[in-house]
């Protein structure tokens, strides 16, 4: 009596069984599935580019000044060694403001960077 | 003297330790630093991850962190190939980084407040993208400095000015991580300098006014670190873009 | 802190070189600085790329693998069971269609079976019905002769009534033949 019952349960059973595993089989290949894809850790990429974009403001804020220290401090050693002051270093620092320029605009992504060069090439 | 804003950068001779012609070198508070921040970093790395746990502690996962920060950095900014400079950029982060919170602690010295210091760092990385570029594009990385489609006329001008811009980045390179540590430890100084002065000259009603440039402390003091960290980041990864330069895929 | 050092350290300096002032524009410790900062830089590098990163880097990329690993093994493990269930089911459809096989082989053999059997019954029953009609026939032509006997006695009989005298059994057995065939 008892046996027919378990008996009964198992057919009775049988299907509901193959569907849990049918169903679990399928959550497990889309786990595997996403495991596969290998996020690229959207978190740290993110605060890379927050980061990232503070750099660049730290980045502008320097760039005019160094080209201008560059340029007036090869001037003033121009102007020392032909004795041509002060015109050395008026036209240096001219150029060297002009440079100063070209990296806050470099910085800022308005102009290519110069590696670009050599990639395009 | 605590009022005084530049007492902290003064550099104090430990000991000498050899004359090279007029110079005299001895071991100074910087030198101290720099190795106290040698050994710090090294501990972190070395026994953070000495028990080499799949699943990490605490410090191990840190460290961890560090590593994998400064090499997505470099992977992103310079590629694949910026990955044989990584030990560099990673030492040049952590160096900075770890000097750079040094300098935060209350009666310690910032290596990083001395232009020499940062000269000295962002010239090393603007040797090495020039040695590097020349080596691995010959003349050819001198294209660097051409633009393309412009006149003949002006173009001696152009990459006049293009030179200036590449020799002003260990300039800007250097001056900008001295002057925000320069100016950040002033400004702390400063204000510190205030509570003291407002507690001398008017007593116990002062010391409750120094409350207000004490608050002012504490916030400057989270700036501070994180300008800290992100001076050391805009380091590490201008040193990525500038790298980038000299490794790019040629073709 | 090493506040007397600091006063000699000064003395060092000669007059005119050094602007006291800003420390960190101070070239007087340029070379000090500059020394220690190469050997504590290189002595990082090398800890660093020797010791340090290999170390770190190792730890994460084992980790690496053997997520890789782990997920590889799933997926295998999960091919598996998916081959399982793919045999277990097409096990099934062959035992349904073996059993259908067998339940129509078995069908056609008895059918086979049954109408050979009714075969040789109908047989059977042809062959006693042709017998019995054969022994019909043998009664119906002794029952005849017997007839022809019981006439012969009985004319016999009535003519020796009727006129007295036996006839002739001859003449008896004629008439009553020639009675008989016309009949």
């Amino acid at each position: 009596m008892a046996d027919d019952k378990r008996g009964e349960d198992d057919r009775k059973g049988l299907p509901n069984d193959e569907a849990a595993l049918s169903a679990r089989l399928q959550r497990l290949g889309d786990r595997l599935a996403t495991a596969n894809r290998h996020p690229e850790n959207v978190d740290s990429t993110r605060t890379a580019a927050d980061a990232s974009a503070y750099a660049r403001g730290f980045r502008m804020s320097t760039e005019l000044v160094a080209g201008v220290i560059v340029g007036a401090g090869l001037g003033w050693l121009i102007d020392r060694w032909l004795g041509i002051s002060p015109w050395g270093l008026i036209v240096f620092l001219l150029f060297g403001f002009a440079a100063g320029v070209l990296n806050v605009m470099r910085a800022a992504g308005v102009v290519r960077e110069q590696s670009d060069r050599l990639k395009s090439k | 003297m605590a009022a005084d804003p530049i007492h902290q950068f003064r550099i104090v001779e430990l000991f000498p330790v050899a004359h090279v012609g007029n110079a005299e070198i001895a071991f100074t508070n910087s030198a101290l630093f720099m190795f106290a921040a040698v050994i710090i970093i090294t501990a972190f790395l070395v026994l953070g991850t000495a028990k080499r746990s799949l699943v990490p502690s605490r410090l191990q996962s840190a460290a961890e962190i560090s590593y994998e920060f400064v090499a997505a950095t470099v992977r992103s900014t310079a590629g694949h190939e910026g990955m044989r400079f990584f030990p560099f950029v990673f030492t040049l982060f952590m160096f900075i980084l770890t000097v750079n919170f040094i300098g935060l602690v209350p009666f310690t010295f910032t290596v990083t407040s001395h232009i020499i210091v940062t000269a000295a760092l962002a010239i090393t990385v603007f040797l090495t993208v020039l040695l590097y570029g020349l080596f691995r594009h010959g003349f050819h990385f001198f294209n660097l400095f051409v633009p393309k489609g412009v006149p003949i006329a002006i173009l001696p001008l152009i990459v006049f000015i293009e030179v200036l811009s590449f020799v002003s980045r260990p300039i800007s390179h250097s001056v900008r991580l001295f002057a925000n540590m320069l100016a950040g430890h002033i400004t702390l100084q400063v204000f510190a300098g205030f509570i003291i002065l407002m507690g001398s000259a008017m007593g116990a009603i002062g010391w409750v006014g120094g409350i207000l440039p004490f608050g002012m402390i504490v916030i400057l003091m989270a700036l501070e670190t994180l300008v800290a960290f992100l001076q050391a980041y805009v380091f590490a990864i201008l040193t990525c873009i500038y790298l980038n330069d000299a490794i790019h895929p040629g073709h | 802190m090493a506040e007397p050092k600091l006063n000699t350290s000064t003395e060092h300096v000669p007059a005119g070189e050094h602007k006291a002032g800003f420390p960190p524009f101070d070239a007087h410790s340029f070379p000090s600085q500059l020394t220690w900062l190469v050997i504590a830089f290189v002595l990082l590098y090398v800890l660093m790329a020797k010791w340090a990163l290999p170390q770190v880097g190792g730890i994460i990329e084992s980790r690496q693998k053997r997520i890789d690993d782990d997920v590889a093994e799933a997926g295998k493990l999960k091919a598996q069971s998916d081959e399982a269930v793919a045999t277990y089911e097409k096990a099934l459809a062959d035992a349904r269609a073996n059993a259908q096989a067998i339940a129509n082989q078995t069908r056609d053999t008895q059918a086979a079976a049954a109408e050979a059997r009714r075969k040789t019954l109908e047989d059977e029953l042809n062959a006693k019905l042709a017998e019995a009609e054969k022994t019909i026939a043998a009664t119906k032509q002794a029952a005849m002769s017997n007839v022809q006997g019981i006439a012969e006695d009985a004319t016999r009989a009535i003519v020796e009534r009727l006129i007295g005298v036996a006839p002739s059994d001859k003449a008896v057995a004629d008439a009553v033949g020639g009675a008989l065939k016309r009949s």
